[in-house]
């Protein structure tokens, strides 16, 4: 069977960052990714990330990505992509099928999951109409693939992929018709939603879509007020001429493979659900797995790298790659930036959140 | 804190919901205690069939069409479809031994009052037009029929609430001891006792470790069963199928059938299952391994290969998920249903191996008839636990 000292699942800004770190201690590490690109969602940020000097603040997602890739590159990072992890086995043997033909199974000594996370969807009469898609989704099509998903957009939530994805859509030469958000006030930076708010966009809170018509297409959306229960106002209907509607729901971290593996999960209503238990080296209950980035709990690029950085960071060490005093100045520097990116008004909660899955008792 | 009731039933899966349900509707007052959360044990864990042609002509065979009629009542009472469907099924038969075995097997079936035939290639790809051809005939019966477990136990639940049965879930029992009245109380961990004078072991593959707590002899062995899902695609063929090789072995133990590695170590033999979410459940292996529920990469591998033997234009279909599921298997390949003799006012009703789901009804109105005392059914004698009493 063919060995690794460490097996990284998923290159996304998580995946991409773990296995560098772990390369740059020495570790051989191979990365796998089932899409026909790395970079996982990197390369369709076309914004300017926030965060401080260190977290790359002011530079565009997709430069990241760019430099991360030259740097796994510099490194001789071992990067198989169309290949897809089916499943883990007596917690350190991955079994992956490549190009959808060869199948095997790698001994990982270490494994490290950064599988990333799903979009949520919101169901409504309509909502399997073509023509409703993921906000996720309709960015994929316009920053990679440079499709417009539709001329006239409905956008269903407010939070930063909602009002990001909007102003990309704006850009790409779609209208966006309205941005509803159910909630009574809005979810998103307000530097971005102001950009979307400036070009003369509707939002409507506390509002969600009642139903989707068309024949064989979204043809238009009825919108509807909610009161305090969240619950639609008889009379308040109306509706909106759009072809396409996006969903920026949320995220739900894609645990599968960790919990296939036998992970003990913990619950996070603010993280985004289930997620597996982890501790400050991004260490699982299985002594073998590691997790960074969204699957252990949706937060944002810049704090999925630096928690990839850890898990390679302990991984490696783990493997007795680096010497202990290393290791720990190393391990103190990538907190110390993971504290950063959680405080403030936004990041307290997720600072709270990601106490209380540490916390639980471990499995 | 205590819980009296009149009945308490332990194990809440298909089979210890079905005897909570039918009980409470014969006006007692049932608690169902489990140990895990819904659907956590074999009726969680297993395809969807209420399959009439794996079934031994007798009382397995007997029970599978009474229990198909209580399900069109239950659906009726529950005013739910709870996912039924009547694809009809095909045993799919590779060389003449094998033919040979099914043609007598089918005719017993028949005489016990099961539309069942062997049809030729041509009848076979009209069908199935996507099957191998190196298969040479095949039975057919469009009794087989499916329904849905988790949307069953959904509804014996909630139904069975609504006329008073109570489900304690996530609270094992640790201990059974009876007391000077002749009544049981069942300690649970989180320190609540319940008091009946009627226990019922539905526990399934855990059974033997409840009847071990009042000195009954269930002797009941996990049976992992490995099943991959696929994504959802267009109906390969009109039915669903199974591979006879498996009944034939079943059926009869002095033939010595022509296995492979796998299908020898991993007990595997095909099953192909459409469900309602337009996915199709592929089976199975038929393992002893303890109570480890996990998947393998080896099992997950064997059925693929499996199935492509079946049917090559599989290849091009992904699987989503593998799931396993503890199969309750007994000595005999029949369940345990009655009361122990010697242990008054405790049953058994578990090791249903593969028929959980298509026998959950009759087990529940037959397991509710004996509580209450009503008149004997001289053919159950069979499916006594006393069976096993002197093993």
């Amino acid at each position: 069977m063919m060995e690794r000292d460490i097996v990284v699942i998923g290159s996304g800004p998580a995946g991409l960052c773990a296995a560098i770190e772990a390369a740059e201690a020495g570790a051989k590490v191979l990365l796998v990714d089932e899409n026909a690109k790395p970079g996982g969602q990197l390369f369709k940020q076309i914004h300017k990330f926030f965060g401080s000097r260190e977290h790359s603040a002011g530079v565009r997602g997709i430069d990241i990505g760019t430099l991360l890739l030259q740097k796994a590159e510099e490194l001789d990072i071992e990067v198989w992509l169309n290949t897809e992890a089916c499943g883990i086995f007596d917690q350190d043997k991955v079994w992956v099928v490549r190009d959808k033909s060869t199948s095997l199974t790698i001994h990982a000594k270490r494994i490290i999951l950064a599988t990333g996370a799903n979009e949520n969807v919101v169901n409504f009469p309509g909502w399997t109409l073509p023509g409703v898609m993921g906000a996720g989704a309709a960015q994929t099509m316009i920053n990679i693939h440079r499709v417009l998903p539709g001329r006239k957009i409905l956008m269903i939530g407010s939070g930063n992929v909602g009002v990001i994805v909007s102003y990309q859509l704006l850009q790409a030469g779609a209208q966006v018709k309205a941005v509803v958000e159910a909630a009574p006030q809005l979810g998103g930076y307000g530097v971005h939603t102001a950009k979307v708010r400036r070009a003369g966009v509707p939002f409507y809170t506390g509002h969600t879509v009642l139903e989707a018509h068309g024949t064989d297409h979204v043809e238009s959306a009825v919108i509807v007020k909610l009161d305090a229960a969240w619950k639609p106002i008889a009379g308040t209907e109306f509706s909106v001429d759009v072809d396409t509607i996006c969903i920026a729901a949320g995220l739900t971290p894609a645990v599968e493979l960790a919990f296939g593996a036998g992970c003990r999960s913990v619950n996070s209503p603010v993280l985004g659900g289930l997620v597996p238990w982890h501790d400050e080296s991004m260490r699982t209950s299985i002594p073998s797995i590691y997790i960074a980035g969204d699957v252990s709990g949706v937060e944002e690029a810049s704090t999925a790298m630096e928690e990839g950085r850890m898990a390679g960071l302990s991984a490696a060490h783990s493997l007795g790659y680096l010497e202990a005093s290393r290791y720990r100045s190393r391990f103190e520097a990538i907190n110390h930036n993971l504290l950063a990116l959680r405080s403030g008004m936004f990041g307290q909660k997720r600072r709270d959140a990601k106490e209380a899955i540490m916390a639980a008792r471990k499995g | 804190m205590t819980h009296a009731a009149d009945v308490l039933v332990i194990g809440g899966g298909i089979i210890g919901l079905s005897c909570g349900f039918y009980l409470t509707k014969r006006g007692k007052r049932v608690c169902v205690l489990d140990s895990g959360g819904f659907a956590d044990g074999a009726s969680g864990a297993c395809d969807d069939m209420i399959l009439f042609q794996s079934k031994k002509p007798g009382i397995n065979l007997e029970l599978t069409f009474e229990s198909l009629e209580l399900y069109k009542s239950l659906r009726a009472e529950v005013d739910d479809n709870l996912g039924f469907a009547n694809l009809g099924g095909m045993v799919l038969i590779e060389n003449q031994q094998e033919l040979e075995i099914m043609e007598e097997f089918v005719s017993q079936q028949r005489s016990y009052g099961l539309d069942v035939e062997v049809i030729d290639k041509r009848e076979i790809h009209k069908k199935q037009p996507f099957l191998s051809d190196h298969i040479i005939a095949s039975t057919y019966s469009k009794m087989d029929s499916q329904i849905d477990p988790f949307a069953v136990m959904r509804a014996f639940e909630r139904k069975g609430s609504s006329y008073g049965m109570k489900v304690f879930r996530r609270n094992g029992v640790v201990g059974i001891e009876r007391i000077g009245n002749g009544d049981y109380l069942v300690s649970t961990q989180d320190g609540t006792v319940f008091q009946a004078p009627i226990v019922v072991n539905a526990a399934g593959t855990w059974a033997g470790q409840i009847g071990e707590m009042v000195g009954a002899n269930v002797p009941i062995t996990p049976k992992r069963g490995q099943i991959i899902i696929t994504e959802r695609v267009p109906p390969i063929g009109e039915t669903n199928l199974w591979s006879a090789k498996y009944l034939v072995t079943k059926l009869r133990n002095d033939v010595v059938v022509d296995l492979n590695e796998d299908e020898r170590s991993m007990g595997l033999s095909f099953a192909f299952t459409r469900s309602g979410g337009d996915t199709y459940l592929v089976g199975s292996t038929r393992e002893y391994v303890g109570f480890d529920k996990g998947t393998t990469i080896g099992g997950i591998r064997a059925i693929i290969n499996q199935t492509l033997k079946y049917l090559p234009r599989l290849r091009d279909v992904n699987f989503i998920r593998a799931i396993a599921g503890l199969r309750p298997s007994t000595p005999d390949g029949r369940m345990l249903l009655g009361e122990h003799a010697g242990i008054d006012g405790f049953f058994t009703a578990a090791g249903h191996e593969g028929d959980g789901i298509a026998l959950a009804p009759i087990t529940g109105t037959l397991l509710a008839a004996m509580v209450c005392r009503d008149p004997g059914d001289h053919r159950l004698d069979e499916l006594s636990p006393n069976r096993f009493a002197n093993l």
